[in-house]
């Protein structure tokens, strides 16, 4: 009796199943890509990686109409002999016209199906086909592992703020914060790359934010993202106003100054209903003046600092006054409002009314901690 | 005198409670607390916490004063026979539901996470066979079982820490937003993850240095809590609010956030690895409610065994969807509070009762 049992136990429990899954047998889409055709249908395009040694091809694209995801997917199955597996997954990209009148319906399939990892990336794009059908990607074998190389470099060292499966869902249901994603740019001839960031009302695509610019936004929503690399200008006259001239400045209108944040620290401070301040330190590495300047005494590296940081206030306030026109919040001050007693009554409806009358101080100081190995 | 084979030691007792205590509820607590007493679901859990100890206290005092017997022994002895077997019955049968419950909702796991289209009785029967061949064993076998289960599985506490790059603290601010009565709310629907000390009732005449039961009881409840209150904590800082009410396993989902460089799809080690943590359950409910079928209708423990692990079978072609299995659960929740957050109070009360009169009685 007990030989039976822990027969029967050794064969259940190591969960013997049927050879389902075969290597050459499985097409694994590695992106998926969607547009929208016309009021309810939907064209969807895969790159499929393929283990088959036989096959030359390492990859395939595919293309399909329907109205759901998953109807896509089943006539996606329709066209190739392989068995289309969404395991590994990297990347979903949404055509620009499709993300205008939201992408949340197409996230449910996504979240519902586990077998899709929620670290998967989303972006936007001006035409999903075009994009996966393009072949021109380096050295990677198709255009998924490609794209998500791209997304994940950009992601961990560089300045694209969070924009996989799992944070976007959570910031757009959140109340307070609106989701960013970013666009990848398609052109003839040239394997694509990442333009600008889409900025999201709920999950409708309203303006875009440079590259560059994601560092105001991260500076207050992620505590440990690399900030990139931060350039200002300021102009000649500023500096000898500030009694800088000490300095020996070289002959020249404008100095450009390149620094390189080494920790950061972000605070939104709810000052009361109308007024907020965005209150963030910054110490840097400098990495390049033109012309080459150096500072050497205390009193003129805190003059410099205050330039700097004042430059920053000046273009963070500008992009804030972008914000606040296209009604869209992605440094999650309404998030932070609503967590304080007494205006945690608010809905997502009053804070965005309240957003637009918003008075929003950027408070960004700089700190020059190293300067490289010269002055 | 009973032989010295059948006891373990008091600190076994500590892997016995927390094992039994924790399993299936802990995958979902955040949610279920959540949509009952929203931010404040961690105060929740703390008091919920707080009425287990209390409880356990109250069970410990309960069986010292009636000499080293379970709790089918102290029906028994303090309704007589022929009640105390109805209320034993009952006992039985509250402790196969839970059988099932916990089955039925591992199964019901590991089907959305890999095994689609299989049917639920095969994952039945896998763990009514495993959980046989463990409480065939007897009682030191099922103590063994809790021990290296507990040892197996702790680590995937430090799992937690890839989710905590990602949180948010604005999210539990401000603390203290919901009512007293959403928060008593919250106590009540946590029962269903802090259930399992009961265990306590039926072990303790195995323990072999009774006076220490108390503390290591108490550091096993304690311990419980603590990890249900981690996991909530966490589960509220990194979901928004309508995620965290949409997801049915909301731990299972954070899980799916963690990668390490080897694995990239950490939730399909975990969900399978789940097994060892609801083993113990398993095997500890099939013990308690077998030993009740014997003591019920004086047979050997073996059959009773078999015949809870046929009714258990059964079943598993009755309740299978998604939202029966809610309804069932919570059912389980419901009397499972009243049935040992509640219940103990007046069996103290009884037995106080009982033993004032046996001592009056014997002094006359």
């Amino acid at each position: 009796m007990k030989k039976i049992v822990i027969l029967l136990c050794s064969l259940l429990c190591t969960a013997c199943m049927a050879p389902e899954k075969i290597i050459e047998m499985q097409g694994i889409s590695t992106i998926i890509g969607f547009d929208l055709l016309d009021d309810n249908t939907y064209k969807g395009t895969i790159s499929l990686l393929q283990f088959d040694r036989k096959e030359e091809k390492t990859s395939v694209t595919l293309s399909a109409d329907g109205t759901t995801s998953k109807q896509i997917r089943q006539k996606l199955e329709e066209q190739t002999s392989h068995d289309i597996t969404s395991g590994q997954l990297r990347t979903i990209l949404f055509n620009k016209n499709m993300a205008e009148t939201g992408i949340s319906s197409f996230l449910d399939t996504m979240q519902r199906d586990s077998l899709i990892s929620s670290l998967i990336f989303l972006a936007i794009t001006d035409n999903a086909e075009e994009t996966i059908n393009n072949t021109n990607y380096e050295e990677y074998p198709e255009m998924g592992s490609y794209i998500y190389q791209l997304l994940d470099k950009h992601e961990k060292k560089e300045m694209l703020v969070n924009s996989n499966l799992h944070d976007f869902i959570t910031t757009q249901y959140e109340i307070g914060i609106d989701p960013t994603l970013p666009i990848i740019k398609n052109a003839n001839g040239v394997a694509p790359s990442i333009d600008s960031v889409a900025l999201f009302k709920e999950d409708k695509i309203v303006g875009s934010i440079s590259l560059i610019n994601t560092l105001y936004i991260k500076l207050f929503t992620n505590n440990k993202a690399f900030l990139g690399d931060i350039t200002v200008e300021i102009a000649a006259e500023e500096l000898e106003k500030r009694g800088m001239a000490e300095l020996n400045l070289p002959k020249s209108d404008i100095y450009k100054i390149t620094l390189h944040p080494i920790k950061y620290k972000g605070n939104i401070e709810i000052k009361n209903e109308e007024l907020v301040h965005l209150n963030a330190t910054i110490s840097v590495s400098t990495l390049e003046f033109q012309p080459s300047i150096s500072v050497k005494n205390k009193d003129s590296l805190n003059k410099m600092e205050q330039l700097i940081g004042e430059a920053l206030n000046k273009e963070f306030g500008y992009i804030l006054e972008e914000l606040k026109n296209l009604n869209t919040d992605p440094i999650g001050i309404g998030r932070k409002i609503r967590s304080v007693r007494k205006y945690s009554h608010l809905t997502e409806g009053d804070l965005r009314q309240k957003y637009s009358a918003l008075k929003i101080k950027p408070n960004i100081k700089v700190e020059i901690k190293r300067t490289g190995s010269v002055d | 005198m009973k032989s010295n084979i059948r006891f373990v030691n008091a600190f076994m007792a500590f892997y016995i409670i927390h094992t039994s205590q924790i399993g299936m509820g802990i995958l979902g607590v955040p949610r279920i607390m959540y949509l009952e007493s929203k931010k404040d679901a961690w105060i929740s859990i703390l008091l919920s916490g707080l009425f287990v100890s209390l409880i356990t206290w109250l069970m410990i005092s309960i069986l010292k004063k009636n000499e080293g017997d379970t709790l089918f022994e102290i029906h028994e002895h303090i309704f007589g026979r022929l009640i105390g077997s109805i209320f034993n019955f009952l006992i039985v049968i509250y402790f196969i539901a839970v059988n099932y419950s916990i089955t039925i909702s591992y199964v019901e796991l590991s089907l959305t996470w890999g095994y689609e289209g299989v049917y639920e009785w095969v994952g039945v029967l896998a763990l009514l066979i495993l959980s046989i061949y463990a409480v065939s064993g007897g009682f030191r076998v099922v103590t063994g079982v809790c021990f290296l289960s507990f040892l197996l599985t702790i680590w995937l506490l430090f799992v937690v820490y890839q989710p905590l790059q990602n949180i948010n603290l604005t999210r539990i601010l401000p603390i203290m937003t919901t009512t007293p009565s959403e928060i008593m709310k919250g106590v009540f629907k946590s029962s269903y993850t802090m259930l399992g000390f009961e265990t306590l009732l039926f072990i303790f005449p195995f323990i072999k240095e009774k006076n220490k039961l108390q503390l290591f009881s108490q550091i096993a409840v304690w311990f419980t809590t603590i990890l249900v209150l981690i996991t909530t904590v966490v589960s509220i800082l990194f979901f928004s609010a309508k995620e965290l009410e949409k997801n049915v396993w909301p731990v299972v989902s954070m899980i799916s956030t963690v990668h390490f460089p080897f694995i990239e799809r950490f939730e399909f080690v975990a969900v399978p690895f789940w097994i060892l943590v609801i083993f113990p359950n398993l095997c500890i409910t099939l013990y308690i409610s077998s030993k009740g079928i014997k003591q019920i209708f004086y047979i050997k423990q073996k059959y009773g065994i078999w015949l809870i692990s046929i009714i258990l079978f059964i079943c598993s072609f009755l309740i299978t969807k998604r939202v029966d299995n809610n309804y069932f659960f919570d059912q389980i929740g419901k009397i499972g509070f009243f049935l040992w957050f509640i219940y103990p109070i007046f069996l103290y009360g009884i037995t106080i009762i009982k033993s004032k009169i046996n001592t009056r009685s014997r002094r006359s």
